[in-house]
């Protein structure tokens, strides 16, 4: 009998423990969830933006509850707090536990459980049985490790020629961490540099190409608040290997929105002058010349945007025989830029055009 | 009181051991050469060294774990050791509290030393590679020290459930069986969660749900490794991981006292 | 005045794991010790003397009956007590494990310090302690030394030596004496003897018969789980004592006066002549005879039945 009442007050206490214990446990997955909601927003926030510019090479792939939910949420957001796509991630938070964010969050939840929800790859694994990063569980806690592992394989193969194994292995390196930067910055360096020199066609190239822009693509989904993968993926391969000055500074661009490192900075204004935005492009020096005294390089690309700047504003007055001299020394001065010699031929042709009216006149 | 001299005594007693000796050799030896692997791989140096120190840390830090809080009791069981030290004025709970706190303070001491030593691998490698842009050190030796933090939370769950183990066992070997099977268990857990969400029927998703928020879960602890690759997705704190740490703990303490406290010497 | 021990109809079963086999070690045993008494508890190995001690040091719970120590009892048994009471009463009981195994990496004064402080002890009254039992027991020249490096003999005193820090009243020694040297065995018996001189109650559980009977005033005999003879040595093992003289030589005249008396004259191994006395009554007539004969009387000799042939006997009969 007596015994009897003891197990009954044990058992009164190990209910005492488990009861926190399990309600613990489903805060500790809520905040883990919600974290999930954030991400997701932000990463519907980078994909909204590449969609305004037209530049994602594909159509819009996310289903229709998925984008009405993205609207409903920027909408309560911006209402809430008016800079809310600007947020920080730890204000970003605060707000999401406003109380009208409630039913969103609740939506989400549901969309995820039926994969309608594609955007957010790696972390949704949980709800999506489908995902092969279920793998992940497997390795205890240790996929991080794993990756790595597998990464040096990566290495392994590359050097051994071996490129048809190398793309598996890199999917699996991403599936398995999702955040391993390195590993899509460097997978499309390789896939957009050395593998394409292997191939004579173009077809073939443009194909490697574009897996690495696939893969920086989806390092962006998974983590869209890191620089470096844009800016990889801007000047990488946009502005180096596809000369493509208007996604290339729109994805540098991107990239100095975070914390990001110097030469980012100088890359964007690069791109930005090569797209004819001279203005644009000083001013962002002029920034980083403020915050980074001590280095020099800005200060000859700044002189170089000033002397554009004043060669436009000489042809605007009309005196086109000084802007042809000013775009000549700015062509000679700098074999590397690509605007100059451009620029002097059509202001040549210009004043030609102006000769020749001349002379009929 | 007397928990603090049996704790001292266990941790005397622990830190001698040889197994706990090679664990602990064995894994500074791992985090001392991941410095190396580091050739392997240009451009991801310090990411690597990172995951091999803390992977290593977790791994030893738990077998340090299961064989630091396993052993204790069924050791002095065996020397009946145990029978000269219940015969003087303590209750067994005190017995138990202060075991378990032996085995923190052995776990805690391992723990350092590997945090030292790969803070000092952190600091070289910041060294070698000059960046732009790269964050002072101190500020990834606070990351760095909060993950250990998260190790040692694991740490804490598992080394009250093998001590819970250990009261049942006469040898030593049991407990750590069960302990590694234990954390191999609380790292896959979410496998439940995964078909709580995806049952057959409403009630067989509840049961399977509740069954899963009671089972030690040790993936909450990954959120570790986000920390040390400073990932800016950790808006929520460590908080509530400190104290589901803690609870469990608690929890295991008491399975522990409950398998303890009458138990035929 | 209370017992120092009073046992009462205690019993325990020992359950496997899934309670399904009992094995039961202790089959309702009554016992009773006085204060300042050297009481020897004696069984074969298995009998239930190990698992009535830990019930008597409150490490073992009984399945039922009572086992009471100076008048207490131990309340741990239910979870919810407080526990001070209990601490008073073990603190009153100093215990020398069967083969005292001390943690190998501390010295014997270490060790000494580890149980003190289990104690309470501290500071300077724990210093102080350690001492005064250290040299009681006659180690204070080895006590800073190792207890890896410790004979059997030297790791017993310092069993004892831990088990007299509380300065308590009763003692409980299991095998006090087992697996040590003639030698050695001669210096703890001679501390038990210091220690009843103390004024210690002695509770000595033991197989060594031997010892036992050097010391002890009263003593129980368990078998299986049960007590099967108790009381005192000397009612027990003393009553029925022949008596044996051995002369340097015998005429035949007074060998003959003496088997007339019933006795048995021999040859002893000595060269001597020994007389086996019929009963021990008959001292006095068969020295008169010899005194008649003026016969050399070497000594006379107390031939008591041993507690070694009382153990084996009282141990057959119980199997019979």
């Amino acid at each position: 009998m007596k015994s009897w009442k003891e197990w009954l007050a044990f058992g009164a206490l190990a209910l005492a423990f488990l009861i926190p214990i399990s309600l613990l446990q489903s805060g500790i997955d809520g905040d883990e969830a919600r974290v999930l909601f954030l991400r997701w927003i932000d990463n519907q926030e980078a994909y909204e933006g590449q969609l305004l510019q037209k530049i994602t090479g594909g159509t819009d792939d996310r289903t229709v509850e998925e984008k009405d939910l993205f609207k409903n949420v920027e909408d309560v957001g911006e209402s809430l707090n008016s800079g809310f796509r600007r947020l920080s991630v730890r204000e970003k938070w605060n707000t999401l536990h406003n109380r009208q964010f409630e039913p969103f969050y609740e939506q989400f939840q549901r969309l995820a459980g039926q994969a309608k929800i594609k955007a957010v790859e790696g972390q949704i694994e949980w709800s999506n049985p489908d995902v092969s990063a279920n793998v992940g569980a497997l390795v205890l806690g240790f996929r991080k490790l794993v990756a790595d592992l597998l990464w040096l394989k990566v290495d392994q193969y590359w050097h051994l020629g071996m490129v048809q194994r190398m793309l598996p292995a890199m999917e699996t390196v991403v599936t398995l961490d999702p955040h391993f930067i390195e590993a899509y910055a460097l997978g499309a360096w390789h896939l957009a540099y050395n593998v394409t020199v292997m191939f004579h066609s173009l077809d073939e190239k443009m194909k490697y190409i574009d897996q690495g822009i696939h893969l920086l693509e989806k390092g962006i989904k998974s983590n869209p608040r890191n620089s470096k993968l844009y800016a990889e993926l801007g000047f990488t391969i946009y502005f180096r290997k596809m000369g493509d000055w208007e996604k290339a500074a729109y994805y540098l661009g991107e990239a100095t929105k975070y914390e990001h490192e110097p030469w980012v900075e100088r890359a964007y204004a690069l791109s930005l002058e090569r797209l004819l935005q001279e203005e644009k492009a000083l001013a962002v020096l002029e920034d980083y010349d403020r915050r980074h005294p001590e280095l020099v390089m800005q200060q000859l690309s700044m002189a170089r945007l000033r002397k554009k700047l004043e060669a436009r504003q000489v042809e605007k007055d009309g005196d086109l025989e000084h802007a042809l001299r000013i775009w000549d020394f700015l062509r000679t001065d700098d074999p590397g830029d690509v605007v100059a010699p451009k620029e002097f031929l059509r202001i040549k042709h210009l004043l030609s055009e102006q000769h020749r009216g001349a002379s009929r006149d | 009181m007397n928990s603090i001299v049996i704790g001292l005594n266990a941790y005397r007693e622990s830190i001698r051991k040889k197994t706990l000796i090679a664990f602990l050799l064995f894994a500074m030896l791992v985090i001392g050469t991941s410095t190396f692997l580091t050739v392997l791989s240009p451009g991801e140096e310090i990411k690597m060294v990172k995951d091999v120190c803390l992977s290593s840390i977790s791994f030893f830090g738990m077998l340090i774990a299961v064989f630091g809080a396993g052993a204790l009791i069924p050791q002095e069981t065996d020397n009946r050791t145990i029978h000269t030290i219940l015969s003087k004025p303590m209750r067994r709970i005190t017995y138990l509290l202060g075991k378990y706190l032996g085995a923190q303070l052995t776990i805690l001491l391992n723990l350092g030393l590997m945090a030292v030593l790969f803070l000092v691998i952190l600091y070289l490698q910041s060294r070698r590679y000059v960046d732009e842009s790269q964050a002072p050190f101190s500020a990834t030796a606070l990351v760095t020290m909060k993950a250990m933090v998260l190790v040692f939370f694991e740490m804490l769950v598992l080394s009250a459930l093998a001590l819970a183990v250990s009261t049942l066992s006469t040898s030593a070997t049991l407990p750590v069986i069960v302990g590694i099977f234990i954390y191999i268990v609380g790292h896959s857990v979410n496998y439940l969660k995964n078909l709580s969400e995806h049952a057959p029927s409403e009630f067989m998703s509840i049961i399977i749900r509740q069954f899963y928020l009671i089972l030690p879960n040790f993936s909450n602890f990954y959120l570790r490794n986000q920390l040390i690759h400073n990932d800016p997705y950790v808006p929520q704190g460590i908080l509530k991981l400190f104290a589901y740490a803690f609870l469990y703990a608690a929890f295991g303490l008491l399975i522990a006292y409950l398998l303890f406290r009458k138990k035929d010497m | 005045m209370p017992a120092a021990i009073e046992i009462i109809n205690l019993t325990k079963t020992y359950r496997s794991l899934f309670g399904l086999r009992q094995v039961t070690a202790v089959d309702n045993l009554n016992l009773h010790v006085d204060e300042g008494e050297v009481f020897g508890f004696l069984g074969p190995n298995g009998a239930g003397k190990t698992t009535t001690i830990k019930i008597l040091l409150g490490i073992l719970y009984p399945s039922s009956g009572e086992c009471k120590l100076f008048g207490e009892q131990f309340t741990s048994s239910s979870a919810f007590a407080p526990e001070t009471a209990d601490s008073r009463l073990k603190a009153s009981i100093g215990y020398l494990p069967e083969g005292p195994y001390f943690h190998e990496f501390l010295t014997g004064r270490e060790v000494l310090a580890f149980y003190g402080r289990l104690y309470g002890l501290g500071g300077q009254n724990l210093k102080k302690r350690i001492s005064e039992t250290l040299e009681i027991v006659g180690m204070e020249y080895a006590a800073d030394r190792l207890v890896q490096h410790y004979s059997k003999g030297m790791r017993q005193r310092v069993g004892l030596a831990q088990a007299l820090l509380s300065d308590p009243k009763l003692l409980i020694l299991d095998e006090p004496t087992v697996g040590l040297d003639p030698i050695a065995r001669r210096e703890i018996r001679d501390l038990l003897l210091k220690l009843k001189g103390l004024g210690k109650t002695l509770f000595i559980c033991s197989h060594e018969l031997s010892e036992v009977e050097m010391v002890c005033e009263r003593i129980g005999i368990v078998n299986h789980g049960k007590l099967i003879k108790y009381g005192k040595l000397v009612d027990l093992a003393f009553k029925d004592r022949a008596v044996e003289i051995h002369v340097a030589s015998l005429s035949d005249e007074t060998r003959k006066k003496l088997e007339a008396l019933n006795c048995i004259t021999g040859k002893h191994e000595t060269g001597l002549t020994s007389i086996r006395l019929p009963a021990r009554q008959a001292v006095y007539d068969v020295l008169d005879v010899l005194k008649a004969s003026s016969t050399d009387v070497v000594e006379v000799l107390s031939q008591k039945e041993s507690l070694e042939d009382l153990f084996i006997r009282t141990v057959k009969e119980e199997v019979a």
